[in-house]
């Protein structure tokens, strides 16, 4: 075997030029899945990182009837107060648990005196929600600052932009917010603005808004919560956590993961490693082609020898691991330069701040970040070698179908 | 007697057209011979020499190798006669251009002598013989015509060959070159008693032979 390999090698030496070309179209090609994958991978990171701690959690408990249907009345399948806080202490105790904290949706009208129009919102615990959303929560204010002291002073609010344009607010100034409480009767309650902020999509931004949770239950005249928000120590624990918070929770209530609530995540992903596989197709197609092309110039150069070796009955086996030692240097090579030059390209240009525009329904951009894993370098790299040695495979197994004396007399 | 053929015969069909290459040629081969096969460009010289060197099968007649009758269907035994008892040295040299001489010789062994050892003595040994043990290192791009048909020569006897077939061995190469060559191959014929069997039309090469065989338009002259 050592005696193949050795010839494998001398011959990509001899023809230099050739290899060069084929190792060249292998490393390209390696690099270009990489930083390819690299997008794709970074892209689902920030995109659950950002659903997770931009406030959905990793997962959310409600009472099983509000998963399952609507309800008619506002809260009709709300949670106590004492019920919810039991089952955060008990949530807590779990180590893979960051933190849970309440919350409870409602919607109603704003009105600044002169203009009214609709909004949805959520009032949250601030100091918890605060480290939940932390930096995603500041990088989003765009004017004035997050809810503060709400345990004393819960009657304040924050706007996004586009609900803020529509009220005429500005940092201080006051609005009213009526909704519908519990019993079905119209309540208002005066809040000052105290931020403005961007949740990164148009049509969120006409009518969302934030407030103290104490201040959502005061408005609807009740105690209950909507549901608890549950996040984790780590992002992609959610599935092993799952069984354990299931464990945790009784049977009247029900728990939903992030990727459950946010289904469109899963749609982007499907659509992405589509995108992808006939991306890493196309490309695979034309390195087996690439390296079939040189392999084929190669043995057709090469088929006097291939006759002489098999006239002094070498097998065919130990020819064809020859060539195939070739293509396993070419696409091993080749998928060793490439990963370095992915690694390289990738380095380089996450580290310049580069900023992508805005995807489709989102009002910002995001930096352009190849996020490469060594698993994904590994398959990639495994992959081509693969390839390269089946693209050696071919012409060779179609030259030793040749007679002896038909290779030997080969022009 | 080492090699008896039957009736053998070469048909080469090319759509409508059938050409006979070789025709119903009886012959015997004694071991320890010395034999040159002579004729004109297309007589069959080379079809001839590939089916008794196991590289083409015969269209009809039977060829028996030592006394066993040779399947052309059965490619263990091609391989076993190939690799153990059959040499070849080719017109144009046919060595492999990325080994050394000695690399060459030892790649032409690597079944029938298992230690890679064993294997580097022998090649030194034959190249000794040959006279080219100081260039048992350099690539066939290092070597004249004449050195590197030495080296095809000493690999045809890597494997204690008991037959060596060339085809025109001197064809590429000068007159005095050629007539080097073939007393070398005389030379080693006494030595190691292996049959050496060539083909060629140069008549200064045939007076130096005892035996030759004739052919015409595929059949042997008498």
């Amino acid at each position: 075997m050592i005696e193949w390999f050795k010839i494998a090698w001398r011959n990509v030496l001899r023809n230099h030029r050739r290899s060069i070309v084929a190792i060249s179209t292998v490393a390209i090609i390696t690099s270009s899945l990489l930083l390819s994958y690299g997008y794709i991978n970074f892209t689902f990171f920030g995109l659950s990182n950002n659903i997770v701690n931009g406030g959905l959690g990793n997962m959310q408990i409600a009472d099983n009837r509000l998963w399952e249907s609507f309800e008619s009345t506002p809260l009709e399948f709300g949670m106590s107060n004492k019920k919810a806080d039991e089952l955060i202490v008990d949530l807590e105790k779990n180590k893979d648990v960051k933190r849970a904290m309440k919350r409870l949706l409602f919607s109603g009208i704003a009105s600044n005196g002169e203009i009214s129009t609709i909004f949805s919102g959520t009032g949250l615990e601030n100091k918890k929600e605060k480290l939940l959303q932390s930096r995603s929560l500041l990088e989003s204010i765009i004017s004035g600052n997050t809810l503060r002291n709400t345990d004393k002073n819960p009657y304040q609010v924050l706007l996004a932009k586009g609900l803020a344009s529509k009220l005429q607010a500005n940092i201080g100034d006051n609005i009213t917010l009526l909704s519908t409480t519990i019993y079905g009767s119209i309540n208002a309650i005066d809040v000052i603005v105290k931020g403005i902020y961007d949740s990164g999509i148009p049509d969120t931004n006409l009518i969302e808004l934030k407030t103290p949770l104490a201040l959502a239950q005061e408005l609807m005249l009740t105690e209950k919560v909507s549901r608890i928000v549950v996040q984790l120590e780590n992002l992609d624990a959610t599935e092993k956590v799952l069984p354990e918070i299931k464990n945790i929770i009784s049977d009247d209530v029900g728990v939903r993961t992030w990727y459950q609530l946010a289904p469109y995540f899963r749609s982007v992903e499907n659509i992405y490693y589509s995108i992808f596989t006939v991306m890493t197709t196309i490309l695979l197609i034309l390195s087996l082609l690439s390296i079939n092309n040189v392999m084929t110039t190669s043995v057709n150069e090469r088929m006097q020898e291939i006759g002489t070796l098999r006239a002094f009955g070498i097998t065919k086996k130990d020819i064809k691991l020859n060539f195939i030692f070739e293509g396993l240097i070419i696409g091993f090579s080749g998928t060793l330069i490439g990963s370095l030059l992915g690694f390289i390209i990738a380095f380089t240009v996450s580290q310049s701040g580069y900023m992508m525009p805005p995807p489709p329904g989102r009002s910002q951009g995001y930096p352009l970040i190849f996020m490469l894993t060594i698993n994904s370098t590994l398959i990639i790299a495994f992959g081509s070698s693969i390839l390269a040695m089946l693209a050696s495979y071919l012409p060779i197994s179609k030259a030793l179908r040749k007679k002896v004396v038909d290779q030997l007399n080969y022009v | 007697m080492l090699i008896k053929l039957e009736n053998i015969s070469k048909v080469f069909n090319n759509g409508d057209i059938s050409v006979t290459a070789v025709d119903e040629v009886d012959l015997e081969i004694d071991k320890y011979s010395f034999i040159a096969i002579s004729g004109p460009s297309g007589s069959g010289k080379s079809t001839l020499l590939n089916i008794i060197g196991l590289i083409d099968t015969a269209t009809t007649g039977k060829y028996y190798f030592d006394g066993n009758l040779v399947d052309h269907n059965n490619s263990n035994q091609i391989n076993l006669l190939r690799s153990n008892d059959l040499g070849f040295i080719f017109q144009n040299f046919n060595l492999l251009p990325v080994l050394t001489a000695t690399e060459n010789l030892q790649i032409s062994s690597l079944y029938s002598i298992k230690s890679s050892k064993e294997r580097k003595e022998k090649a030194e040994h034959l190249l000794e013989q040959v006279g080219l043990i100081d260039k048992k290192d350099n690539f066939p791009n290092q070597l004249s015509g004449g050195q590197q048909q030495r080296v095809a020569i000493a690999r045809a006897l890597m494997r204690n060959a008991k037959l060596v077939l060339a085809d025109e061995p001197t064809a590429n190469l000068d007159s005095t070159t050629a007539l080097n060559i073939i007393e070398l191959m005389q030379k080693l014929n006494q030595d190691l008693g292996c049959v050496f069997l060539f083909s060629t039309h140069d008549e200064k090469l045939l007076n130096q032979v005892n035996t030759i065989i004739k052919i015409k338009d595929g059949r042997l002259v008498k």
